[in-house]
């Protein structure tokens, strides 16, 4: 035998690694950037990084094809064909900046609410809501309205916090892991990670959820449930813990409201408060003494079971009453809710049992001893590992925001909050509502010319907070904090369009958009959106959305409906900071933020938005982003970073401030970003042992939240189970108070705004016809792509490039559906044609498809008859922003009545096989140009080619 | 070179697959190609990149089934690279000796300098682990990771395949399967790892880790608890006795 | 697997060509003059090269083809190459002595006869030793070329001795070797067809002790290289009417004509039966499973 070819198993990987933090999702995992002769050999997940620990996903592996897709928008671009025409004349910055200044200008100086800033995927929130605070509009938000906001509203006021970057699942500890609707998440490494690591410890892992799938796929147990009842299961789980004598009392009594009295008078204007001392503090009735007493006295054990009188003689009774009396009822008892569900009885009993036997028979105890809010010492930390986590499958609902909070009511009963082996907070969460600013942009503070009096974006807590003039109309485009939504604390991106379309309640002069596709993927009715965009106001010959700028890295569906687009760079060209004021990266048991910087030379004509923000916030003399003479304070993002305080001492980031050596409080740092470097692109600092656990409880914690900066003086809390916030707006209803819903939301407002959460069937399901649209249909998100801007990713659209419609068995056989069968599918709203796979570990009644694969003809630099275009679709066109008329002639949002969060995930339809002889999917929009300016895209890729030294040889 | 190693090497290089673990994510197949398309081979091309029929040269693919089991169905997700066979017959059919099995290693490689891209050895290949350059036109395949696996250019700890480096929930583990005391050896035996179509007599080195048993709920005896917690119905006043008794005991 | 024209090409006319040089070398070839024995050298070498430009055709890097010579001791294909590039020297080596000297060194041409079933059996060993592909993976398959490839050199020698010298001495041993080719076709196509594959998406995944395993998702929506070469699905129909035709074409056609009486209808036989091999070897690989589609969804 000849001797075997001697090969290079030494090869020199790079030249240089540059480490930075990934975006190609938004989980912001920290990336190594292997450089050679300065193009990206390698993109490898960074080891010591606390989000993904060295791991990489399928997208953020995929980066290098990302930052060289043709699609990247190249150079500012000025609309010269009509609205969606897609075409464009290429604009230097200086034109570019001159427009946009003087339409912001105008509008600032005339009326700041016709300007609506909504800036889609946004990482850099805690800059873009100040510079719309400073602008002056209220007219601000980013994409959460649409996304997950019952998650994140519902977390925080019950909890202090949510899920994913509030809080994860006590990987290490935990002995149970209970998923409620979640195909992917943000989190998406971690949550890959956490996975991987509780199968290696043997920790069951159990996913509730329609479709089994990823995370499903691999659970121990799959309960296949209906959609949208999961609030029904949930307080089945209740009822069988309550039943059965399992819950945690005492942790009920110490960390939560469960004690605290409420004022049982109905038909007044308390009823449904807390009894409060005169300090304002809710009281509760001390077992011993039968007194009320303020409920942060110490040592005490409070009467749960008897009511009493309170000093004004109305009758007082525990939250925990109520909550026995809610859910120790038999509509509650699961053969009541089996039928509904699709959960069988018999398997939510196990499921209880399970919790139980977890929670209370694998006790944990770590022997560190903390103080806690009342200044007690405790011994030892004690933890039951039951740990959750749930996302949108539950959250896309109309029902979401009440089924978020029954969650979390279950994970307190089991006394799993927070504690080791449960789910944990991660800094600078939990924070209570009453920590959380309120929103500003009451009618009478908006000025021309004059910032706002603080942030957009807020947590209402009683209907005084609402954004309402005095006739009670929404003062803000999106009807956000308005009675459509009170709570709608992320705003309600999917609603702005529609609004300004309509003029109702307001028409606007310009849309500021920033990375959102929303002529496409992101928003419901898709066409009916591009409609809005189009459509003529006949009085003004001009577009009812007069002005529309958009900033976009990319030639998206979105930018062809744009007047001017200011083209942003790709994530490995500029500086970014992922910050504590933002969505921090911390974990549960560190404080941590990151940067972006610029790891490759920037060879187009592009700017980083935030940069350009900057800039424009310093050309209209922003207060802030202009010194006392009027001279620009920031000349990039990179030297906000560093500079900007928003208190004094503490910034974007928290690292390495002052002199360097300062975490949290410290002065700018004009060093910080090379420190930030030389650190792998993050900081991270490590929280007291002591400060671990019970964060929201713990005096240890506490301290040290105050000295990081999170706030300035201690902040304790307990878990409100029942929520008082909610019962304000309810009372409004019931006609009390200046600020009262209008007569036709008193209901809905009444109906939904329960204190404890109640569960009702999702307004979709509810009012179109069970027999017509008998199919639930939802959406999942595809590991290896990302909404809409994975497709002109040449690796990623070979693994998805178009999307099936997967069936269940049962109406596969009830249809006489087989694989690649083109089917009919309708709402009420709409209908589309696509191709179907059958599925059998499906729920029965469900048809799913993966999310935004389907491309509009033209986009992304694809060829028109790229199959994201001829095969791929989007379910958006059958779900409609309003739902169907009703009696009164009024339509509501298709949202959740609390929060505003778009109801995906309600969405019922029919089924019906299409004829075979016209195959093809429907609906098919006309091509849209692509921008003359862009790369050509090559019809073949050989990347790395170039780091072939001897390619001579080969032949 | 084109034929087999005259005795199996002692050390077999290679992965072993926990089906139990995979979600699909194709983190492992995007890293792999990203990782060996800069590496010294021909990079690993694709064609209508931007187009219809996309499609290119990977090392590695995920497959999802749905096993339609006596209760209900279950997916499976399945990575598929190559098997690195001891009895490989892809190389044996190469007619130029370009396919060949390391002797030291049992790595199964491709001097692509010599490949004249007939194809054959993708036809020999029972499992599609082999996949032609569409623009090189040599024949591609999984490495194993060579470059990677003893380069001291890298950090010991990195110096692993860039799959299972980078595979976010730890389905993928690289060892020795000559060596029946290696940690992979080790899983195979506790977990009864098996081999992919044996009856191809190919003799995988690779091995796959089976869907561990859906530990359907123990009935516990906490579903029915005994007589004296127990509501038989929902009886609040005995739940409120409950509830006092166990204050009592708090306080 | 996708019936590549090359390929077809290839197999075909070297079949042929090697059939021609069998006989040839057996000295079964009828010369009036010497000039004739490089014709015929021509003609035969002609053939098996132009099937093997045609399988080069085929090649990612033909240049590099020469290197396929080395692997004879394992590879079916390197034997192939051996055994057809020495098959040719000696038969450019026999006919230049033959034409030279006036006498046909017969042992040599023994061994040309030898050397051209050689290459025959080799070139059907590249199919049959692939265990991937059941239906190729039958005792049967080289004996299905050898008989195809024997029976169309005696075809074509028909067609030669019409146009050499008038008439054909070969009727009667052409008719046995079509009916033997046709029954050794024959029983390929009956058992090679039917054999059960113990192969499974069960066996191939491994999961078969769960259940029944179907493919949900491809690893990638568009077709991709090993399906485009390997997952060829042909309609059953039409492998139906095509194999009826090949039938008629390379067999019974042949037959007919060959006893129509009418001698220069001999001269076309080789073309009918030809065109008939091109569709039988069409067939050959359109109707082959390989094992790999097993996990894409496919259930042999
Ligand atoms: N049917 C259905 N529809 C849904 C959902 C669903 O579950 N089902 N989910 C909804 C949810 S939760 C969300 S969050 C939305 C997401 O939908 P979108 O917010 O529209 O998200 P993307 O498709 O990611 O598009 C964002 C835009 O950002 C651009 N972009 C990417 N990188 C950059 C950059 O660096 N700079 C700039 N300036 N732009 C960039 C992209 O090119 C793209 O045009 O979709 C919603 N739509
Ligand atoms: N790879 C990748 N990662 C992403 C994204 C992406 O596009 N690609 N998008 C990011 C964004 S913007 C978001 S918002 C997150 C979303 O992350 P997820 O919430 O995990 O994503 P979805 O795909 O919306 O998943 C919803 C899941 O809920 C299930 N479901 C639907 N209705 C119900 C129900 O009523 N009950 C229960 N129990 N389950 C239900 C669906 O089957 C699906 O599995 O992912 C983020 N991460
Ligand atoms: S999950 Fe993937 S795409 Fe998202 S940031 Fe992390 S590596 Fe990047
Ligand atoms: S990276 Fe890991 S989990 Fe993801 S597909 Fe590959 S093996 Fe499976
Ligand atoms: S898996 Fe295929 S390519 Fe790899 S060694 Fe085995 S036969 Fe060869
Ligand atoms: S394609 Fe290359 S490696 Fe494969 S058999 Fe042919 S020459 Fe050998
Ligand atoms: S070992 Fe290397 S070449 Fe093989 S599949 Fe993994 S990453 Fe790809
Ligand atoms: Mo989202």
């Amino acid at each position: 035998m000849k001797s075997q070819p001697v090969i290079n198993t030494q090869p020199k990987v790079s030249d240089e690694v540059r480490q930075t933090t990934c975006y190609m999702c938004a989980c912001r995992c920290g990336i190594n950037v292997h450089l050679k002769d300065g193009d990206i050999r390698y993109i490898e997940g960074n080891r010591d990084h606390p989000v993904n620990r060295g791991v990489l996903c399928a997208k953020g592996s995929a980066g290098i094809m990302q930052h060289n897709s043709p699609a990247r928008l190249r150079a500012p671009l000025k609309r010269v064909g009509p609205r969606g025409s897609g075409q464009f004349e290429e604009i230097s910055w200086v034109e570019a900046l001159d427009t946009a200044t003087q339409w912001l200008g105008d509008i600032r100086q005339k009326d700041p609410t016709k300007l609506a800033f909504f800036t889609g995927r946004d990482q850099s929130q805690a800059l873009t809501g100040w510079w719309a605070q400073q602008y002056g509009t209220p007219n601000f938000a980013a994409h959460g309205g649409f996304c997950s906001v019952n998650m994140a509203a519902a977390g925080i006021y019950t909890l202090g916090g949510a899920f994913w970057e509030f809080g994860s699942p006590d990987w290490e500890l935990t002995q149970l892991f209970m998923m409620f609707g979640v195909a992917e998440d943000h989190d998406s490494n971690p949550i890959k990670m956490g996975i991987g690591l509780l199968k290696d410890r043997g920790v069951r892992v159990i996913s509730v959820n329609p479709v089994q799938t990823g995370y499903s796929a691999v659970a121990d147990d799959w309960v296949s449930i209906t959609p949208g009842t999961d609030g029904l299961l949930i307080q089945s789980l209740i009822y069988e813990l309550l039943r059965t004598n399992q819950i945690d009392l005492d942790y009920l009594i110490r960390y939560t409201n469960a004690p605290w009295l409420v004022i049982d008078a109905p038909g007044t204007e308390k009823y449904g408060l807390f009894a409060r001392n005169e300090d304002g503090d809710p009281q509760v009735l001390c077992r011993t003494t039968g007194q009320l007493i303020s409920y942060r006295s110490q040592g005490i054990i409070p009467n749960l079971t008897d009511a009493t009188v309170g000093p004004d003689g109305v009758r007082l009774v525990s939250v925990f009453s109520l909550m026995i009396e809610a859910w120790l009822s038999e509509e509650f008892a699961p053969q009541s809710t089996e039928s509904r569900t699709g959960v069988p009885a018999s398997r939510v009993k196990q499921l209880a049992a399970e919790l139980a036997q977890v929670a209370f028979e694998q006790e944990i105890e770590i022997p560190i001893e903390w103080t806690d809010w009342k200044g007690e010492k405790q011994q030892s930390i004690k933890g039951r590992p039951v740990s959750m986590h749930a996302m949108r499958g539950i959250s896309a609902h109309s029902n979401g925001f009440q089924t978020c909070r029954a969650l979390h009511i279950l994970q307190l009963l089991l006394g799993s909050v927070d504690v080791p082996g449960g789910f944990r907070f991660k800094p600078p969460y939990p924070k209570s509502v009453e920590m959380h600013p309120k929103p500003a942009g009451h009618a009478n503070t908006i000025q021309p010319g004059q910032p706002l009096s603080g942030a957009p974006l807020g947590y209402p807590r009683s209907p005084d907070d609402l954004l309402i003039d005095d006739e009670g109309r929404p003062i803000r485009i999106d009807k956000a904090f308005s009675w459509d939504a009170p709570l709608s604390v992320h705003g309600l991106m999917h609603m702005v369009i529609s609004n300004a379309h309509a003029g109702d309640p307001y028409s606007i002069d310009l849309l500021f958009m920033y990375m959102a596709n929303m002529a496409w993927n992101s928003s419901m009715n898709s066409a009916g959106v591009i409609e809005m965009l189009t459509d003529i106001d006949p009085e003004t010959g001009g577009y009812k959305i007069p002005k529309l700028i958009y900033s976009d890295a990319f030639a998206s569906e979105m930018v062809a409906y744009a007047d001017l687009v200011l083209p942003d760079t790709t994530y490995l060209e500029r500086h970014d900071c992922i910050s504590l004021l933002d969505r921090p990266i911390c974990e549960p048991d560190a404080v941590a933020d990151a940067i972006r910087w610029p790891v490759v030379e920037l060879k187009r004509d592009v700017r980083g938005f935030q940069s350009v923000l900057l800039d424009l916030g310093a050309r209209l003399g922003l207060p802030g982003m202009v010194d006392a003479s009027g001279a620009p304070m920031y000349h990039d993002y990179a030297d906000y970073i560093m500079h900007h305080q928003r208190k004094p001492g503490v910034g974007p980031l928290a690292g390495f401030r002052g002199t360097g050596n300062e975490s949290g409080r410290g002065e700018p740092n004009a060093k910080q970003l090379d420190a930030y470097i030389e650190n792998g692109g993050f900081w991270m600092q490590e929280l007291p042992d002591a400060a671990r656990y019970y964060k929201a409880q713990n005096a240890d914690y506490q301290q040290f939240a105050v000295e990081m900066g999170f706030y300035d003086a201690p902040a304790p809390y307990v878990y409100q189970i029942y929520s008082e916030e909610l019962q304000k707006f309810r009372l409004a209803a019931e006609g009390f108070g200046s600020k009262q819903p209008p007569e036709h939301l008193r209901e809905r407002v009444h109906q939904s705004f329960t204190p404890l959460p109640e569960w009702y069937a999702p307004f979709e399901g509810a009012m179109v016809s069970e027999s017509e649209f008998p199919i639930y249909a939802l959406t999942q998100r595809p590991m290896a792509m990302y909404h809409s801007w994975g497709s002109q990713n040449p690796w990623l659209r070979q693994i998805h490039g178009h999307n099936p419609l997967f069936v269940s068995s049962e109406i596969a056989r009830q249809h006489a559906i087989t694989d690649g069968d083109w089917v009919w599918v309708r709402s009420y709203h709409g209908r589309i044609k696509v191709q179907a796979v059958v599925m059998h570990a499906l729920n029965p009644n469900t048809v799913w498809t993966w999310n935004a694969i389907g491309k509009r003809k033209g986009a992304w630099q694809l060829d028109p008859d790229a199959p994201e275009a001829t095969k791929g679709f989007l379910l958006n066109h059958l779900i409609h922003e309003l739902l169907p008329e009703r009696g009164d002639g009024l339509r509501w949002a298709n949202s959740d009545p609390i929060t505003g969060q778009a109801a995906w995930y309600d969405l019922k339809v029919s089924i019906e096989k299409a004829d075979p002889d016209d195959p093809g999917v429907y609906p098919v929009f006309p091509t849209i140009e692509a921008p003359g300016n862009l790369f050509k895209p090559p019809s073949t890729v050989t990347y790395g080619v170039q780091f072939q030294i001897k390619k001579g040889e080969r032949s | 070179m084109t034929m087999l190693p005259e005795e199996p090497s002692a050390k077999k290089l290679g992965l072993v697959i926990d089906l139990d673990i995979c979600v699909g994510c194709h983190a492992c197949v995007v890293n792999c190609k990203e990782w060996n398309t800069g590496s010294e081979g021909a990079p690993l091309s694709d064609v209508n990149a931007y187009g219809a029929q996309q499609t290119g040269a990977w090392l590695n693919r995920i497959h999802t089934f749905e096993v339609k089991t006596d209760s209900v169905a279950q997916v499976v997700h399945f990575p598929k690279s190559c098997l690195h066979c001891t009895d490989a017959p892809c190389v044996t059919v190469c007619p130029t000796g370009a396919s060949y099995k390391r002797v030291d290693d049992g790595i199964v490689l491709v001097n692509e300098d010599h490949c004249i891209g007939c194809g054959l050895c993708a036809w020999a290949c029972p499992y599609g682990a082999r996949e032609m350059d569409p623009v090189e036109q040599v024949m591609k395949k999984c490495t194993l990771c060579v470059d990677r696996i003893y380069n001291e250019n890298l950090p010991e700890e990195d110096r692993v395949p860039a799959c299972v480096r980078t595979c976010p929930t730890g389905a993928r583990a690289f060892g020795d399967l000559g060596d029946p005391e290696s940690d992979v050896s080790q899983s195979v035996r506790d977990r009864g790892g098996f081999d992919l179509l044996p009856e191809q007599e190919t003799s995988p080195v690779n091995k796959y880790l089976p869907p561990r048993e859906k530990r359907h709920l123990v009935a516990s005896d906490r579903s029915q608890p005994d007589s004296q917690t127990e509501l038989q119905s929902p009886d609040v006043n005995g739940f409120w006795g409950w509830v006092d008794s166990t204050l009592t005991k708090l306080g | 697997m996708r019936p590549a024209w090359s390929i077809i090409v290839f197999t075909s006319l070297s079949g042929l060509g090697f059939g021609l040089l069998f006989w040839f070398g057996l000295g079964f070839v009828v010369i009036n003059e010497l000039i004739d024995v490089i014709l015929f050298t021509v003609l035969g070498v002609m053939a098996v090269s132009i099937g093997l430009m045609s399988s080069l055709l085929h090649l990612g890097h033909p240049k590099r083809a020469w290197r396929a010579l080395s692997q004879w001791r394992s590879s079916w294909l390197s034997r192939e190459g051996v055994c057809a590039v020495a098959t040719i020297l000696c038969t450019f080596i026999y006919s230049g002595v033959w034409y030279i000297y006036g006498e046909r060194p017969s042992a040599l041409g023994l061994f040309i006869a030898i050397l051209s079933l050689l290459t025959v059996w080799t070139t059907a060993m590249i199919y049959a030793s692939l265990r991937t592909v059941l239906r190729w993976y039958h005792p049967l398959t080289p004996w299905v070329y050898l008989a195809l490839s024997v029976c169309g050199g005696l075809i074509t020698l028909n067609a030669w001795e019409q146009i050499i010298v008038g008439q054909s001495s070969l009727i009667e041993i052409t008719t046995i070797g079509l009916v033997i080719a046709f029954g050794v076709k024959s029983i390929w196509w009956k058992r090679a067809g039917s054999q059960q594959s113990e192969s499974t998406p069960e066996t191939a995944t491994g999961l078969g002790s769960l259940g029944q395993v179907d493919l949900l998702m491809s690893p990638h929506t568009e077709e991709n290289w090993l399906q485009h070469e390997m997952g060829f699905v042909v309609a059953r129909r039409h492998v139906y009417r095509l194999s009826q035709i090949a039938v008629a074409l390379t067999f019974i056609l042949p037959l007919a004509l060959l006893w129509s009486g009418i001698s220069w209808l001999i001269m076309l036989i080789p073309i009918v039966h030809f065109a008939g091999i091109l569709i039988e070897r069409w067939l050959f690989f359109a109707e082959a499973k390989h094992v790999v589609t097993l996990f894409y969804g496919e259930r042999h």
